[in-house]
């Protein structure tokens, strides 16, 4: 009972440790600028500031500052503020023109995401009338064919490597040696390849992500290396290669003292397995700081998951690696008494780590999704439906193992004519669940590349309308009130016009107090509010470049009327260029 | 004076071969690689969550 008391103790000591006290948010953000989005000055500033809710980096930073005929106004790098490290600065040619200009920025997540945005602001006293401004068309995704198949090849030899152990050590030692003329020297083999190609892939992808990221040649080495630790993100997956090392390490020492022949483990045998199972643990939490894990509250929680998510898919994946090995390396005579004794273990194994990949991944797919929809209207839920579908292809498979390939190869040790038919029906379903596995873990390079929908997506099934692209003249009804929605010309970075005409029973409705809010339902923004001016009875207007980007923006009005209760309502408006 | 207050003789030092000490050696390495490991996961862990 006190043993019971203390594990509880324990485990309420690691979920305080783990969980931190304020919410994370997924991605940098713009927090404020100087000029204010939108703003009419009446002179030139000096420089240019975007304070951001995280200190970015500015060498992997874009800020872009552009007039009405498309010249480009700024005249140095971006630097980071002597004042405020949150804060990006970059300098203008002194003096400029009146007229409007085009701010456009790209920076760097802590989690290696890009995000971007663009807004506008004029020089006056008489800037005249807002142009259409063309929003620079730069490429800002984590998700290019080269960095995917990069970050699929890192998954699986890391991965496999830490499967492949467990298997080697902890699966099919103990049991290898009641097979006479058995050897698992072939599986060993297979640790350190995949241990190799591990130690390989991940700076390999370290420099693929820090090319793309800052835009620069993946042979520019000499400037690519110093990058590699100024974000977060490059710190964590240096930190991976640090971890994966020392594991590769202690793995090869565990193979080295290891005496499969004996019946017990020497003390030394089993201080190197210890000390690589510590350095698997290790290896198998750090990829969860370097992604969306780590930005998305509760972290302690979501990192928990990243880590047995890993975990579970790791003794998976190495395993089917591993029993395909011994399968091929055993000769026919011996093949089926060997198989005999490692499946059933094995399949116990995975039979569990199934079971823990599934938990841990609807855990973190409940985490980071904010409806239900955003499976299937996201590029991210997208990801997360075609996992799952290899996934629970891949269950088929190996129920077709658990209910066939086992029970003929466990009959085989009385009815010996049942063990080859066996063996080779494991090898096929191994083959094909093996290669499903990998596609899971194809799709959770993807998956981990793409943004997560923002909190923001969930007011897409609030909404009373869906309107544009295009100028907009639409009437909803909301509380007993009609209310008809005016924009024009309804274009990202453009001076848009917004109205509402309110009215109750055919009468305008004056004097009511009307906020006009603006929520990016698309990618993590912060949200904008405007006051609406009453300008003839009933109509309320007013002018902003606030759609500054491309895409399906969640309208709230928040409206007061004089003498009657507050109401709000919320039209989704598409935004093009 | 009795067998009791006689000393036991001590028993043979168990002399490990140069092998098994070599085991030994290259066994804790590991278990101090692991033990790195862990620790550079956990200040990685307590850096992001604070």
């Amino acid at each position: 009972m006190s043993r019971r008391i203390g594990y509880v103790l324990a485990l309420a000591w690691v979920a305080a440790w783990l969980t931190p006290a304020a919410p994370a948010s997924a991605h940098a953000y713009l927090v404020k600028t100087v000029p204010a989005a939108s703003q009419e000055l009446n002179a030139s500033p000096p420089t240019i500031q975007l304070t951001y809710d995280e200190a970015v980096e500015p060498r992997f930073a874009l800020i872009s500052v552009t007039s009405a005929a498309g010249r480009q106004e700024t005249t140095g790098p971006v630097q980071r503020s002597q004042a405020d490290p949150d804060t990006l600065t970059v300098p203008l040619r002194p003096h400029l023109p009146e007229g409007w200009y085009l701010i456009y920025w790209r920076a760097i997540s802590v989690d290696g995401h890009p995000v971007q945005g663009a807004f506008t602001y004029a020089v006056g006293p008489n800037p005249g009338p807002a142009p259409q401004f063309r929003v620079p068309d730069i490429s800002a995704t984590a998700a290019t064919p080269q960095l995917l198949v990069a970050r699929w090849v890192m998954f699986v030899a890391v991965m496999a490597a830490i499967g492949l152990f467990v298997l080697r050590f902890l699966i099919i030692r103990p049991v290898i040696r009641g097979v006479p003329g058995t050897s698992v020297r072939a599986v060993s083999a297979a640790l350190v390849i995949a241990s190799i190609v591990g130690l390989i892939a991940i700076p390999v992808y370290v420099d693929l992500s820090t090319a793309n990221d800052s835009l620069r040649s993946v042979f520019d080495l000499g400037a690519l290396v110093p990058l590699f630790g100024v974000t977060a993100y490059g710190r964590a997956l240096l930190d991976l290669e640090a971890c994966f090392a020392l594991f590769v390490l202690a793995a090869c020492i565990s193979l080295w003292v290891d005496r499969p022949g004996r019946d017990r483990r020497s003390a030394a045998e089993l201080a190197a397995n210890l000390g690589t199972l510590l350095a698997a643990a290790a290896v198998l939490i750090v990829p969860g700081t370097a992604g969306h894990a780590a930005q998305t509250s509760p972290r302690g929680l979501t990192l928990a998951f990243d880590g047995l998510h890993l975990a579970a898919g790791s003794v998976w994946l190495g395993g089917l690696l591993g029993l395909l090995v011994l399968w091929f390396s055993l000769r026919s005579g011996g093949r089926v008494a060997a198989l005999a004794v490692c499946v059933p273990r094995f399949s116990a194994v995975a039979f569990g780590a199934v079971l823990v990949l599934a938990g841990s991944g609807l855990g973190e797919a409940l985490d980071h999704l904010p409806a239900l929809d955003a499976l299937w209207r996201t590029g991210y839920g997208e990801a997360i439906l075609v996992k799952t579908g290899l996934f629970a292809g891949a269950l088929v498979i190996a129920s077709g193992n658990l209910l066939r390939s086992r029970p003929g190869l466990v009959a085989a040790r009385v009815r010996p004519e049942r063990g080859e038919p066996a063996a080779r029906l494991l090898r096929r379903l191994i083959s094909g669940e093996t290669a499903l596995v990998a596609g899971v873990v194809f799709a959770a390079a993807v998956l981990s590349s793409l943004a997560p929908p923002p909190p923001a997506f969930a007011l897409q099934d609030l909404a009373l309308a869906r309107v544009g692209p295009g100028t907009v003249t639409r009437t909803v009804n909301r509380a007993g009130y009609q209310l008809e929605l005016l924009v024009s010309p309804n274009r990202a970075a453009a001076p848009d016009s917004f109205a509402l005409r309110i009215t109750k029973g055919g009468q305008p409705v004056r004097g009511a107090d009307v906020t006009l809010t603006f929520a990016m339902t698309t990618m993590e923004m912060p949200g904008q509010e405007y006051q609406l001016k009453e300008i003839r009875p009933g109509l309320y207007s007013r002018a902003a470049p606030a759609l500054v980007m491309v895409g399906l923006w969640g309208l709230t009005f928040q409206i007061t009327p004089q003498g009657g209760p507050p109401f709000s309502a919320l039209i989704l408006d598409q935004a093009n260029g | 004076m009795s067998d009791s207050d006689q000393t036991a003789p001590p028993p043979p030092a168990v002399r490990l071969s140069r092998a098994a000490r070599l085991r030994l050696v290259a066994a804790l390495l590991a278990l101090a690689a692991g033990t790195a490991a862990v620790v550079i996961a956990v200040v990685l862990v307590r850096a992001t969550l604070s």
